[in-house]
């Protein structure tokens, strides 16, 4: 494994060095450095032409400059890193860089992970129900979000998913025709979905249509939307609900073992509850406290699936974790969600929560837990608008690759040796069905980094792609390296951990040298 | 097995219910509503960022940069909404001696920059003597993008040229406790009042920092005088070090970790300045002065797509914005409920303007030097300009009752804009003449000249106006090459192109104001225009005190730039001023800061 990933290391710095060593060779052709003064009849245009090549060390062969260049990124291990510098605003580039990463990293995180949670599980049921209604429907959908221009899906987002819902927060007018029809929706989605004969397919509408009425209307009457909140007894109901869907996906009910290990992990977190409110409110916290907490409750789900064994003792144990780490999800944004009440009565905010530009309120003196709470409602617009369109692709792509295996002779074998219909689509199906939406989902997180230049722009966040795209167009050699560097350094890293993802999903490819 | 694991879980759960019932959720009776620190908040939307706090460099001359340096800084003068000079908070300015002109700035006792160090004669010295380019040892190593390099040893730059003050010749009188300076004009001058501490650019960086910086004196009291000394012995070897942090050193993009660049002496502090999202300023604690404001903070959200910013008002997020009007950001504001829509002339006139020097169809070098040829094409072209169909069709629906712009130095509606324009030559291009146009051409015995017309790529506006004077042009015979191009703002003066559509942005209403667009050879003189004449009036015009003489010089200025067919100006800008309902107080001024003249007048509910 350690050979594999050292390996790996030194192929992917020789990739980096000739790719690094082309791109250079190729930008500095393409490059114009004189654009502005080529056809110039100012007097000293001698002067300005030798200016410009002793500001850009013009005449020291490009191979050299590659070379001083490549000397100033290697000062990076020792901790002097130097990119060079933007030579039109004179600005270094590691300074430009550390704001531009940061942000894009922020922006397109979840949007990421989200959407391939989404578009996979989308996918798999649309390729499930195919030529249903059902997979009509989800098909339409994704071609017509692929297709969706995304600076006229933000002018939309910030008009509805702002302005309005602002609006209603601070006015809260219920229009139950739009409830209701939502209600029916949900329930057409349910019943597609589910499937099954007619009689189920009625109860299923039926049931889903009411439900998500009753929780609409619980939600906009009790004034849920204007002070939204999980609480002790919402963790314990989202969180049990997560344990029974974690169980089914990960072992099958019939489990028991399984089944009570994500229950009692749920119950442990649910005492851990109020100590950890105290550790929030009396201990500052940050980011790696929290990926610290979150650590400490997977190690808990694992032990005590592994404690209750079962049947198969690591699938306990994989359930008890994925539970744990689900609920801690929970139990993290109910907490940010306590915050929301003071949020939203900070003149700063002003009772308007959704945000429609900039990455943070300006001057909002706030701890850890408001200062995330304000990154959501800024990012919750831009991560909309991306994932419609990941979401799509995600959706396009595992449908047909489940579409593909679940035709394969092995499946209708393992039907036939009386397996039940979960364990042929989780285990036979879907992982064989993941592994090229793996190689696809490396692609698509380097483009999401380098490709979110409208949806920065739209949204007022400063980030890699806004950083390319300005120094292109003023011919900046430097930070368009920084960039190429940086988008190469994660599309390698990101092949990287497809590779092990394939070894994980698919027992025949080893990972070893 | 099974019964131990049970009594395990079963311990482990009465553990845990102790531990629970130990507990109280905390936190729970906390008000709700933290005031957040902020007391009143004010955002203002601008498009883009703020880039140098020295507002006297070419680079730093922006508007971007002023409307902060407005409110970090006071002024000796500044305008009023109706362009009326009024007086500042710190000091007074006053004519002592009309021959030889004298004019003595005189400091407030409680003029003070931040840090505690008095305001005071070396601060303004040190401006005059930028500004002058009396002190310049070179041309200077700008690049043609405008960036300034490092001056190499003994070498001195100042980045900066104005008229007035290089008429400043000899060092200043100063006063024993510095709080008075007396500049004597080797010539009259007669926009004396505005040439020092005007409005955003007040006294200019701080004298004490400049020197800690350049001379690494650290005393602030030593360090004005190590400035005063080199100006007065033109030290070259300090006034070398010293033009070098004059010109970049109060240059950044995001919050400075240097303290000394924080220092100001107005009503307003630096806060924060996160890289391209936002700017905020607060209330100084060592401001006493009169004009301290009602607004404790104030923030500049950026962002350049006008679209954005409207729903950004919508949404509450900006309170106070002036984006480029466009019709449909006009439309857009004007359907919000609570936010108020004025609309007026701005500050900035778009014009088109004829490169002389470029071996072009407009340079009489093209004709073997013939100028009479050259001047029936420009003539020609500029007869076929559709200015009142421009000003109908794209400005009208902005700006009710727009009128097109006939004068190169005044705004329509200031007080001598009709009788200039009665008698300035406009009359010669009011009306689109294509007939007139192809007989100059035939006559000129040119045939289809090719005009390369530049123009910023992504303004819609100006695309608008580029097809009709396309059109208009092309009947009469012209081929006009469309030049649109985002860098067209490096790319002026530089002869690749023929023709130019841009705006100019006033920043004061002097009548020495044409100067640099006009004179040979002057920065913003890019067409590469020269002719005796005028520079003769504009040197002329510089030292007349007197306002009957002074009109009728402006009038001649026209008449020569009509003639000689510099160019043509088109319309005033329209200015739209967005703002909620919760701001009161706020209006425009046509000329830089713009509507923050009067941001200590500001309140909001």
């Amino acid at each position: 494994m350690i050979r594999f990933i050292l390996r790996r290391m030194l192929a992917s710095a020789a990739i980096l060095l000739v790719l690094t060593f082309a791109v250079y060779h190729l930008l500095d052709f393409a490059m114009d450095y004189f654009f502005d003064l080529r056809a110039s009849t100012s007097p000293n245009i001698d002067q300005l032409f030798e200016s410009r090549r002793r500001l850009l060390n013009l005449d020291t062969p490009v191979t050299l400059r590659y070379f001083d260049w490549l000397a100033g990124v290697g000062g990076c291990f020792i901790g002097q890193c130097d990119l060079g510098t933007a030579w039109v605003s004179g600005q270094e580039v590691t300074s430009q860089l550390q704001g531009a990463i940061a942000n894009t990293v922020k922006l397109v995180t979840a949007a990421t992970l989200i959407s391939i949670v989404m578009g996979v599980l989308i996918g798999v049921i649309s390729a499930l129900r195919q030529y249903t209604g059902f997979d009509y429907v989800i098909t339409f959908v994704s071609f017509l979000l692929y297709s969706l221009p995304v600076f006229w899906v933000a002018v939309l987002l910030k008009q509805y998913g702002a302005i309005e819902f602002n609006n209603f927060l601070n006015n809260p007018v219920v229009s139950w025709p739009v409830v209701i029809v939502f209600a029916v929706i949900a329930g057409l989605f349910w019943m597609g979905a589910i499937g099954g004969d007619a009689r189920r397919r009625v109860i299923v509408f039926a049931s889903a249509t009411v439900v998500t009425f009753a929780v609409t209307a619980y939600v906009l009457l009790t004034g849920w939307l204007e002070s939204p909140r999980i609480g002790l007894i919402g963790t314990a109901l989202v969180s049990a609900g997560f344990a029974v869907a974690v169980t089914f996906a990960s072992t099958g009910l019939r489990n028991r073992r399984a089944l009570a290990a994500a229950l009692i992990t749920v119950v442990v977190g649910l005492l851990l509850y109020m100590p950890l409110q105290n550790l929030f409110y009396y201990v500052e916290m940050n980011i790696p406290a929290m990926l610290g907490l979150l650590l400490i409750a997977l190690v808990i789900g694992a032990a005590i699936g592994i404690a209750l064994r079962g049947p198969d003792r690591s699938a306990s144990a994989r359930t008890g974790a994925l539970t744990a780490l689900l609920m801690s999800i929970v139990v993290f944004c109910d907490r940010v969600l306590q915050e929301w009440d003071r949020y939203v009565a900070m003149p700063q905010i002003n009772n308007r929560p959704i945000a429609t530009i900039g990455a943070a309120t300006p001057n909002l003196q706030a701890d850890f837990w408001m200062g995330m709470l304000d990154s959501f409602t800024h990012l919750l617009l831009p991560s909309i608008a991306l994932i419609l369109i990941s979401f799509a692709l995600y959706t396009r792509y595992e449908r047909a690759s489940m579409l593909e295996v679940m035709n394969q002779d092995y499946i209708r074998t393992a039907r036939a040796k009386g397996l039940t219909e979960r364990t042929v689509v989780m285990r036979h199906g879907l992982r064989n069905a993941l592994i090229p939406v793996t190689s696809v989902m490396a692609v698509d997180i380097v483009t999401l980094i380098g490709g979110a230049v409208i949806t920065e722009t739209i949204f007022g966040w400063s980030g890699m792609g806004k950083l390319f795209i300005d120094s292109m167009n003023r011919n900046e050699l430097d930070p368009v390296m920084a960039y190429i560097l940086i988008t190469g350094l994660l599309a390698i890293a990101a092949t990287l951990l497809a590779d092990f993802l394939y070894g994980l999903l698919d027992p025949r490819i080893r990972v070893t040298s | 097995m099974r019964s131990r694991t049970a009594l395990a879980v079963g311990a482990g759960l009465t553990g845990m219910a102790l531990l629970l019932s130990a507990c109280t959720a905390p936190g729970g009776d906390e008000e709700n509503g933290g005031d957040g620190g902020a007391g009143s908040v004010l955002n203002v939307g601008w498009n883009e960022p703020f880039r140098s706090l020295n507002t006297e460099t070419a680079n730093g001359n922006a508007v971007a940069n002023a409307i902060v340096t407005y409110l970090l800084n006071d002024n000796f003068v500044y305008y009023d909404d109706e362009l009326e000079l009024q007086q500042g908070e710190l000091g007074t300015v006053e004519q002592v001696s009309e021959d030889p002109l004298q004019v003595r700035y005189t400091f407030a006792d409680d003029a003070t920059w931040s840090d505690g160090t008095p305001v005071d004669a070396a601060d303004i010295v040190l401006t005059w003597a930028a500004k002058s380019t009396n002190y310049n040892t070179g041309e200077g190593n700008r690049t043609d993008d405008g960036e300034i390099q490092e001056n190499e040893g003994g070498e001195v730059y100042f980045d900066s040229a104005s008229p007035g003050s290089a008429l400043i010749q000899e060092f200043p009188e100063i006063s024993e406790d510095r709080k008075e300076v007396t500049f004597t004009y080797s010539e009259p001058f007669a926009d004396w009042q505005i040439e020092l501490g005007l409005g955003a650019d007040g006294v200019g960086v701080p004298a004490h920092i400049v020197a800690k910086k350049a001379l690494g004196e650290e005393d602030p009291e030593a360090a004005k005088q190590a400035v005063l000394d080199a100006i007065e012995n033109e030290d070259t070897e300090a006034l070398s070090e010293i033009s070098n942090v004059w010109n970049t050193g109060f240059d950044f993009t995001s919050m400075p970790d240097d303290e000394d660049l924080l220092v100001h002496n107005g009503p307003y502090q630096l806060a924060d300045f996160q890289e391209g999202q936002y700017l905020t300023l607060t209330k100084s604690e060592e401001y006493s002065g009169p004009r301290a404001g009602n607004i404790d903070t104030i923030t500049y959200r950026y962002n350049e797509d006008p679209m954005a910013m409207v729903q950004a008002i919508e949404n509450g997020e900006v309170d106070l914005t002036q984006p480029q009007a466009t019709a449909d950001v006009l439309a857009a504001a004007e359907a919000i409920d609570g936010v108020n829509v004025d609309t007026d002339d701005g500050a900035t006139y778009e014009h088109i303007d004829l490169t002389f020097d470029n071996n072009g169809p407009f340079d009489p070098a093209s004709y073997d030097g013939d100028e009479e040829t050259a001047l029936q094409v420009r003539q020609a072209f500029l007869k076929t300009i559709p200015r009142q169909q421009i000003v109908d069709t794209i400005i009208d629906p902005l700006n009710p009752g727009a009128v097109v712009r006939d004068s190169f130095t005044q705004v329509p509606g200031s007080p001598w804009y009709d009788e200039i324009v009665a008698n300035n030559g406009a009359d010669e291009y009011a009306e689109v003449d294509i007939e007139g146009a192809q007989a100059l051409l035939e006559d000129a015995g040119v045939e289809a000249p090719e005009v390369r017309f530049l123009y910023g790529a992504s303004n819609q506006r100006r695309a608008q106006q580029f097809q009709l004077v396309k059109e208009s042009a092309e009947q009469a015979g012209f081929v006009i090459i469309e030049d649109a191009d985002d860098n067209w703002g490096t790319r002026l003066g530089d002869g690749t192109y023929d023709a130019s559509l841009f705006g100019w942005q006033s920043t004061n209403t002097g009548v020495t104001e044409p100067d640099a667009n006009y004179r040979t050879g002057q920065q913003n003189n890019y067409g590469g225009y020269s002719s005796q004449e005028v520079d003769d009036i504009l040197t002329e015009l510089q030292t007349e005190l007197d306002e009957g003489r002074q009109l009728e010089l402006s009038i001649e200025l026209e008449s020569h730039l009509h003639a000689d067919a510099f160019g043509v100006n088109i319309f005033q800008h329209p200015e739209l001023l967005i703002y909620r309902d919760r701001v009161q107080n706020v209006s425009s001024t046509a000329v830089s800061p713009t509507m923050f003249w009067n941001f200590w007048e500001w309140e909001v509910s």
